[in-house]
């Protein structure tokens, strides 16, 4: 699925570049992808479910009937009018802390998935245009991070430098560089080949000016098309590195590490297990459905066939 | 072909003198000092000597390079150390816990293989009607669930249909195998679950990128039915794109396998290496780190090798 994205992104885009206009290019391909995106009822059904989650986490502090720590008298309470979706072996507020769950998911998510998208994609843009002995220096670091499954390495990372928030998303920035670098060197690679490039460079452009202005924008599809689906896999990673005592602390909330301690009285209350895996399916699913219908609109090539 | 072979296999060469770079730096970066960390609980805790001792056994009060140089050593020659907590050599802890993993691996994907194939098939062959709208969406969701939640729901729902059912000891393979299956086939299969939707989608899209091909055409102008066109043209030809997904897959299994054991409480490498991790037991961490990633990495090689001698257009 994800490393699958193709070299061969659609026709560069930044015909106005060389003639001196770099904006007029991007707009509006911007609200053309909008308008197919509405048309998609598995994009719209994708975007919804992250739009809520999202917003859960945004305003959870608004939202959150309870304090997702406060202790209450009533242990394993059945969903009802006061505690919606019932309270904990503390007695805490569930739907509480489901709320500020989300609010780690999305943090350690887009922080780890942002820093990743941003040093994987300028590794991979150097490598690609400058190619070379760049080109194998930096590959070859990749393929070092490669060589080990995700979690593992995330784990080898939450190991060496212990739990919390910042060593998460760490742990997850490291394990995602490689991915971004691989597509947007082999983007690159094709981009770098269109008379566009050499135009700009014959037209005095420096190197920077010619990766960030002429090539970035020609990969930018295959860069928003992996991160949306880097987002779910982020969200689930997060979650099994709390659910193994690893990655967010108790008592602080968090989807994993609820579903963990779920486990000891999940016999006495199911409600404890099924809520908080429930919560981690829709935010995952919400971003692969919107991830599938933004690559088959960015793709046209795989449209259909995933 | 053999050519081929020669310059893969070599090319492992610097990715695991990586690989080892990279896993010892981690123990070197290991904030704190691993002398405190061993003698936390112990008597001679504070007691200099002791630490000096402790310190020039592990060869802690050498530089670094030297200490790499001599951990690489070890490695080289089957030496991954000896566990702070058991005291015994890590490769032997490792090894007497891989029959565990080789059988939960191998049973998952020879399920996810035996299930997903056909279902790809059907959704190809059926594309743009509900049966393939229902697998396609279907597959979406299998890999929006998190497989250590389908796997806790397993073990709940055990233990609300076998009340009072106590916690099954594990048997090996050779000792028992009908008490082992019974053991270890639920645990594989929820296993299976996380390769198997993208197994479903690869066959679908190689099938029908199949179809559109001229040899199908052929195949049907000459008047084969259609079901020989699938089932012998076609799917022989997807059957390719799906080994490679699978051998991108083995990397999910890897991590998957880790929960499946904690949660299913098989004593395999997964279990051990959340074990150490929780004690601090670094030899462990670090020998089962680097013998998971060079499992992986020589897996993927596999797949790779298997792809150049089944379509010859890889090799070059």
């Amino acid at each position: 699925m994800p490393s699958s994205t193709p070299a061969s992104v659609a026709e560069p885009v930044a015909v106005g570049l060389a003639a001196g206009d770099p904006a007029t290019a991007p707009r509006r391909p911007a609200r053309d992808l909008w308008r197919q995106l509405w048309r998609r009822k598995t994009a719209v059904l994708g975007l919804a479910l992250a739009a809520v989650v999202l917003l859960g986490a945004l305003l959870a502090p608004w939202l959150a009937p309870e304090d997702p720590l406060a202790m209450g008298p009533r242990r394993f309470a059945a969903p009802s009018a006061s505690a919606w979706l019932g309270t904990d072996q503390f007695g805490r507020d569930l739907l509480s802390r489901l709320l500020y769950g989300a609010r780690v998911s999305m943090v350690v998510s887009f922080a780890a998935v942002g820093m990743a998208t941003l040093i994987g994609s300028t590794m991979g843009l150097c490598a690609g245009y400058f190619g070379g002995r760049v080109d194998l220096l930096l590959m070859r670091g990749v393929d070092v991070l490669m060589a080990f499954p995700t979690l593992l390495l995330a784990l080898a990372v939450m190991a060496t430098f212990g739990g919390g928030l910042r060593n998460l998303v760490l742990a997850i920035t490291l394990a995602y560089i490689p991915i971004f670098s691989r597509v947007v060197r082999g983007s690159a690679l094709s981009v770098k080949q269109h008379e566009f490039v050499e135009a700009s460079r014959a037209l005095g452009a420096r190197d920077g000016r010619i990766m960030l202005r002429a090539v970035l924008p020609n990969v930018l599809a295959p860069i928003i098309v992996q991160a949306t689906f880097n987002l779910s896999t982020a969200i689930m990673i997060e979650a099994a590195l709390s659910f193994l005592g690893l990655g967010v602390q108790p008592p602080a909330a968090s989807w994993g590490n609820m579903l963990s301690e779920a486990r000891n009285f999940m016999e006495l209350d199911p409600w404890l297990a099924f809520a908080p895996g429930g919560a981690i399916t829709l935010a995952v699913l919400g971003f692969n459905l919107f991830g599938d219908a933004l690559r088959d609109i960015l793709d046209p090539r795989l449209a259909g066939e995933g | 072909m053999r050519r081929y072979i020669a310059v893969r296999v070599a090319s492992l060469i610097p990715i695991l003198f990586g690989v080892s770079l990279l896993v010892f730096a981690m123990q070197a970066l290991v904030p704190g000092d691993i002398v405190d960390i061993m003698m936390g609980g112990d008597q001679a805790f504070g007691d200099k000597n002791a630490e000096a001792r402790l310190r020039s056994q592990l060869n802690l009060d050498r530089p670094v390079p030297e200490r790499y140089v001599f951990w690489l050593g070890g490695m080289l020659r089957g030496d991954l150390g000896t566990s702070f907590v058991s005291g015994k050599p890590v490769l032997g802890e490792i090894l007497r816990r891989l029959p565990v993993n080789l059988e939960l691996a191998a049973l998952a994907i020879t399920m996810a293989l035996c299930l997903g194939i056909p279902i790809g098939t059907l959704s190809a062959i059926r594309r743009g009607t509900w049966t393939d709208a229902g697998i396609r969406f279907g597959s979406v969701l299998g890999y929006s669930v998190p497989n250590f939640w389908v796997a806790t729901l397993t073990v709940l729902a055990g233990s609300l249909l076998w009340p009072g059912m106590p916690i099954l000891q594990y048997v090996p393979f050779t000792e028992s195998p009908s008490r082992n299956l019974t053991l270890v086939l639920i645990p594989s299969f929820v296993l299976s679950l996380t390769v198997l939707p993208l197994i479903v989608r690869m066959t679908r899209a190689s099938v029908l990128e199949n179809l559109r091909l001229d040899y199908v055409r052929t195949a049907r102008s000459k008047g084969l039915p259609e079901r020989r066109v699938v089932y012998r043209h076609v799917l022989a030809n997807s059957l390719i794109a799906v080994l490679n997904v699978t051998g991108v897959q083995i990397g999910v299994l890897i991590g998957g396998l880790v929960l499946t054991e904690e949660i299913f409480i098989l004593p395999g490498i997964g279990r051990l290496l959340l074990e150490s991790i929780q004690k601090r037991d670094f030899p462990v961490i670090t020998g089962a780190t680097l013998f998971l990633a060079t499992v992986f990495v020589t897996m993927n090689l596999v797949v790779d090798l298997l792809h150049a001698v089944l379509d010859p257009r890889v090799r070059r």
